[in-house]
């Protein structure tokens, strides 16, 4: 009976909610005069090789997707096959598969291909977005994460609604809003994107000797994001998370092609039901069960060809974490995942994977360490042992230390295992062991602040999955690959405040202190303050990667590649950006280069480096209560002639315009 | 000197250090020229990978044992296109059908300058020359062959089949015997090359028909099938004389041989097996003499380990094998030279996809 009345008082809570959130533009919105100040990304935590995006730049993307930002704000390289076409990542020369995209902690890639495509998620439905470069302890993954999150519910009475447009001057035109709702116990987060796109531009085709139109290249994306959570009691949180997406793109032709009529269409819906309590102090469990279902729609009607297929995922996830003492942290996970292609009998995978992890900090006074081991099983291959273990340290004043010593695997995809034809239900997951270090300066001057990330790695990965063949092709385990590298970002900012009614540097340093304290306390929220009337800042950052990752050993006889750069990972990127606020207005330059690139894996052919200039301007200002910003991004300033991959020719000098209103 | 400016200071030295430590990023790519062309050798046409535009020629000096790659960019400083099929020497020289780029080229056989370019053909596959200024030229995904007017580089006819995918086809007698790689179709189209039209629709009994080869005898033969459209694979001798079918091998559901050539004197037959999973198994290079009466049980060379061949051909004036490992289309292909006994003699480095060869 109480739980038949706990089921009606939370659907009746739905319900209010829901038509809460339905009402609320007609309602009269409390909201804060003050203007924001926004900090940059959270830094100095536990170090480690993680970046977290800054937040101000997000307003610059609101209205694009993933693979905009991460190429420009990160070190990780986006395969872009086109404008507006699909778009994969590399961390530290990996394959795309071997990354995980998280979604409320559960890997979003694609069951069937192991990808996630980045031009498909939009930057407005997430508050954060982090990349793990290494591997994590928690989600163990061999070449980093993608951590895409949202800030944590605030349940008070109260709505925020922010809508943004954008336009860019490839004919392409998008709206986001978001809706807030929350109450005592419900919170409702709604975010809706609906994106139409022409990606229509000039260019030099060089294979032709002419200038030339990119054509065919249109697509339409709409997607829909809703987290709904309800506070059964302090610390005891159910949510319901609903992500659903559906994108239609034309793909253009390569510029040695005469035309093109090769269409896609995406179908995503994914939903996680997560229970989040926690039963006394220390004590925190965590349960996730989801479903996810993928279609995919090929059509070439230029010679009468489609293919189709679909795929759903259940994947669960129970963690338990108990930390007896403030030094000491355990923590146990089990996750399973049902993955089927849909209309091809037996085409299945089941895993169920055990984690156990534990951390200890303030050992010996100043290092800190974590250990974790991972097993998991599945009904078609066997899969290693992983265990991962990392120490960090603050040994020197103002640098921390850490290493990481860690085996990971990635399991084959649906594809890879029952493609027809051509799928290898042979297969063995790949099984890396990687060792990684590096270190992090942080200093703080008065108005001065110095942050520098440094990080080295070297990683081994047997059983490299390659697709081999001609017309069908089929993969295989047949490389060895060695990856190793450095990383570095360095970022010097200085800061300059003005207090209303004091001008004093020791009464705006103290300003800032709180801010910073504040900011450390929730570090997920736009935090506000009265001074951000006056402020300004200048700043200047740099991001460099160097990446070799070659193969190693080969099953192919007369293999050319060995020792050779595995296609599409460049060697060098290269990212420096400089840039000012003053008050509302910030204005910032970023200049990237992007080294050769492979595209046959002996090294026989390349595609040229390029540079790419942007310049970036944005402007908030307030009417009648009403917040808006005002973006502009002016892309490839210089109008750099560049292919992302073979034949597929990168827009010129372009214009991207933005507007966003909140409440 | 504050502690920043000490021990901090070092760390970025040591971390500036590490970064310049690096290999230099600018490839350093072979010099290419062009070969003699007085020589006895080998034109090596390689298809590239798919959607990469990196189809290539190669020239294979069997006199000097030199290989000589990047012909066409060196002689035209522009690629090839997308995905090379095949070329023919036709008059001095070269149609080559460029398959993914919806066109035939017209190159000097000497200079390997392009002197035409023949757009707008849709999926061009094979070339076979039926008159002193005619060629056929097969299509995939189409239900057509075209016409190709030799003295004006035109297509000037389409002629219309039952069935998408015309293939191979073998000029005799007045004829143009042609077939057609669908799997709905069983049939080889025995076309008047004076009219242009279809004579006769020859049932060879197999699906997929994609190869012909003519013996010393003028028996056609005729090789069908798919494998991973479950079409198995038939080895048919056509007698056209008679219009009479003579023989019919027919091999294994798990074989998937393709690429029938003959050798000079037109009384053996070679094709490939070719198997993708890395296994031994069906996977190589089979020879068989026209009289016999069952496949052999062994190929005459094997393929390495995770290897298969894509190529192959026979040099009527050494009697050598020639075949190549195109290497999953990744990367350059390994062409192998083999004696007439089978013995390997020399491999040279071809250009991506090495898929066929012509000899001159």
């Amino acid at each position: 009976m109480d739980l038949f009345l706990n089921k009606m008082k939370t659907s009746i809570a739905i319900l209010s909610l829901l038509l809460n959130t339905l009402f609320s533009f007609s309602q009269k919105v409390k909201t804060d005069s003050l203007k924001s100040v926004t900090i940059s990304e959270k830094k100095g935590q536990a170090p480690s090789s993680s970046q977290q995006i800054d937040s101000s730049v997000l307003p610059y993307y609101i209205n694009t997707s993933l693979q905009h930002l991460l190429q420009l704000h990160s070190n990780v390289f986006i395969k872009n096959y086109g404008v507006g076409s699909l778009s994969t990542i590399s961390i530290r020369g990996s394959s795309a598969a071997q990354t995980q995209v998280l979604w409320n902690g559960i890997n979003i890639n694609n069951a069937m291909t192991g990808l996630s495509d980045f031009s498909a998620l939009p930057v407005s439905f997430f508050d954060q977005i982090n990349i793990e470069y290494g591997s994590d302890e928690k989600n163990p993954a061999m070449s980093g994460s993608v951590i895409l999150s949202n800030d944590k519910p605030v349940f008070e009475n109260g709505k925020k609604i922010n809508v943004a447009l954008g336009y860019e001057s490839l004919q392409n035109y998008s709206a986001s809003v978001g809706i807030c709702a929350s109450q005592k116990r419900p919170f409702n987060r709604l975010r809706l994107y609906a994106g139409e796109s022409k990606n229509e531009f000039t260019f030099f085709n060089e294979n032709k000797r002419t200038k030339d139109i990119l054509q065919h290249a249109r697509s339409k994306q709409l997607s829909l994001l809703n987290d709904y959570y309800f506070k059964l009691h302090t610390n005891n949180i159910i949510s319901w998370h609903v992500w659903a997406q559906h994108q239609q793109r034309e793909i253009p032709p390569a510029i040695f092609e005469e035309q093109s009529a090769k269409e896609e269409t995406n179908t995503v819906f994914r939903t996680l039901l997560k229970w989040d309590r926690q039963r006394f102090r220390g004590y925190h469990l965590t349960s996730t069960i989801g479903f996810f279902f993928e279609n995919y729609n090929y059509e070439d009607s230029l010679i009468h060809f489609t293919s189709n297929a679909s795929v759903i995922q259940l994947p669960f996830e129970q963690t338990m974490s108990f930390a007896p003492h403030p030094n000491h942290l355990f923590l146990i996970k089990l996750s399973t995942n049902y993955a089927q292609l849909l209309l091809q009998k037996d085409a299945d995978i089941h895993t169920a994977a055990f984690l156990a992890s534990y951390s200890m900090e303030h050992l010996l006074k100043r290092i800190n360490v974590k250990v974790s081991a991972q097993k998991e099983i599945t009904n078609v291959f066997t899969v290693p042992f992983t265990a991962n273990v990392t120490m960090n340290t603050n040994l020197l004043k103002g640098i921390k230390m850490y290493a990481t010593l860690s085996s990971n695997t990635r399991t084959p995809t649906l594809n890879e295992l029952y493609y027809n034809p051509g799928g290898n239900i042979d297969l063995k997951p790949e099984v890396s062991k990687s060792i990684e270090g590096g270190w992090q300066i942080n200093k703080q001057h008065k108005f001065h602040s110095v942050h520098i990330d440094f990080a080295l790695y070297n990683r081994h990965v047997k059983n490299w999955i390659v697709w081999y063949g001609s017309s069908i092709l089929t993969p295989h385990n047949i490389q060895k690959v060695w990856s190793r590298g450095v990383e570095g970002m360095l970022n010097y900012e200085v800061s300059m405040f003005e207090v209303r009614g004091s001008r004093s540097a020791d009464s705006s340093q103290n300003k800032i202190m709180e801010i910073k304290q504040r900011h450390d306390e929730a570090p997920n929220e736009h935090l506000t303050s009265h001074i951000g009337h006056r402020s300004s800042k200048f700043t200047i950052g740099l991001m460099y990667s160097y990446t070799l990752s070659t193969t190693e050993e080969s099953a192919i006889s007369n293999d050319y590649s060995i020792g050779k750069q595995i296609p599409y990972v460049p060697r060098y990127q290269l990212k420096g950006n400089i840039g000012f606020k003053i008050n509302s207005f910030e204005l910032s330059y970023l200049h990237t280069y992007t080294g050769y690139r492979f595209v046959t894996t002996d090294e026989s052919q390349f595609l040229k480096p390029y540079y790419s200039g942007n310049l970036f301007a944005s402007y908030k200002f307030v009417i009648n209560k009403n917040n808006f910003q005002t973006t502009i991004r002016l892309n490839n300033l210089f109008n750099a002639n560049y292919e992302s991959i073979v034949g597929r020719v990168m827009p010129g000098r372009n214009l991207s315009m933005g507007l966003m209103w909140s409440l | 000197m504050n502690r920043f400016q000490s021990h901090n200071i070092v760390f970025i030295i040591v971390s500036l250090f590490l970064i310049a430590s690096c290999v230099k990023d600018k490839p350093n790519p072979d010099n290419f020229i062009i070969p003699n062309a007085t020589h006895h050798g080998v034109l090596i046409t390689n298809e590239g990978s798919y959607g990469n535009n990196n189809a290539e020629l190669s020239f294979l000096d069997t006199e000097t044992k030199t290989i000589f790659n990047q012909l066409f960019a060196t002689a035209n400083h522009t690629s090839a296109g997308d995905v090379i099929e095949s070329a023919y020497y036709i008059n001095g020289k070269y149609y080559i059908t460029v398959n993914n780029s919806n066109k035939i080229m017209v190159v000097d056989a000497n200079s390997y300058q392009q002197l035409a370019s023949i757009p707008s053909v849709k999926s061009p596959r094979y070339i076979t020359q039926v008159s002193a200024d005619k060629a056929y030229v097969s299509c995939l995904y189409f239900p057509s062959v075209y016409v190709l007017n030799l003295n004006t580089n035109a297509i000037s006819k389409t002629i219309t089949v039952d069935y998408p995918n015309t293939e191979k086809m073998i000029s005799y007698n007045g004829y143009c015997y042609v077939t057609n790689w669908d799997t709905a179709s069983s049939i080889l189209y025995k076309i008047n090359t004076i009219t242009d039209s279809i004579e006769t629709r020859i049932d060879i009994g197999g699906r997929a028909s994609h190869e012909i080869v003519q013996d010393k005898n003028n028996m056609l033969w005729i090789l069908s099938g798919n494998k991973y459209k479950n079409k198995i694979s038939h080895l048919v001798q056509y007698n056209p004389a008679l219009n009479t079918i003579v023989k019919t091998f027919s091999f294994t559901a798990d074989e998937d041989p393709f690429r029938l050539i003959i050798n000079a004197s037109k009384d053996s037959l070679y094709f490939i097996n070719v198997n993708y999973n890395g296994t031994s198994a069906n996977n190589g290079l089979y020879k068989m003499s026209i009289n016999d009466i069952a496949f052999p049980s062994l190929p005459f060379i094997h393929a390495n380990t995770n290897s298969y061949f894509w190529a192959v051909g026979f040099d009527s004036i050494t009697n050598h094998i020639f075949l190549s490992d195109p290497k999953g289309f990744t990367q350059q292909s390994t062409v192998y030279e083999y004696s007439n006994a089978g013995l390997l003699l020399n491999q040279y480095t071809a250009g991506i996809g090495a898929n066929g060869f012509i000899f001159k």
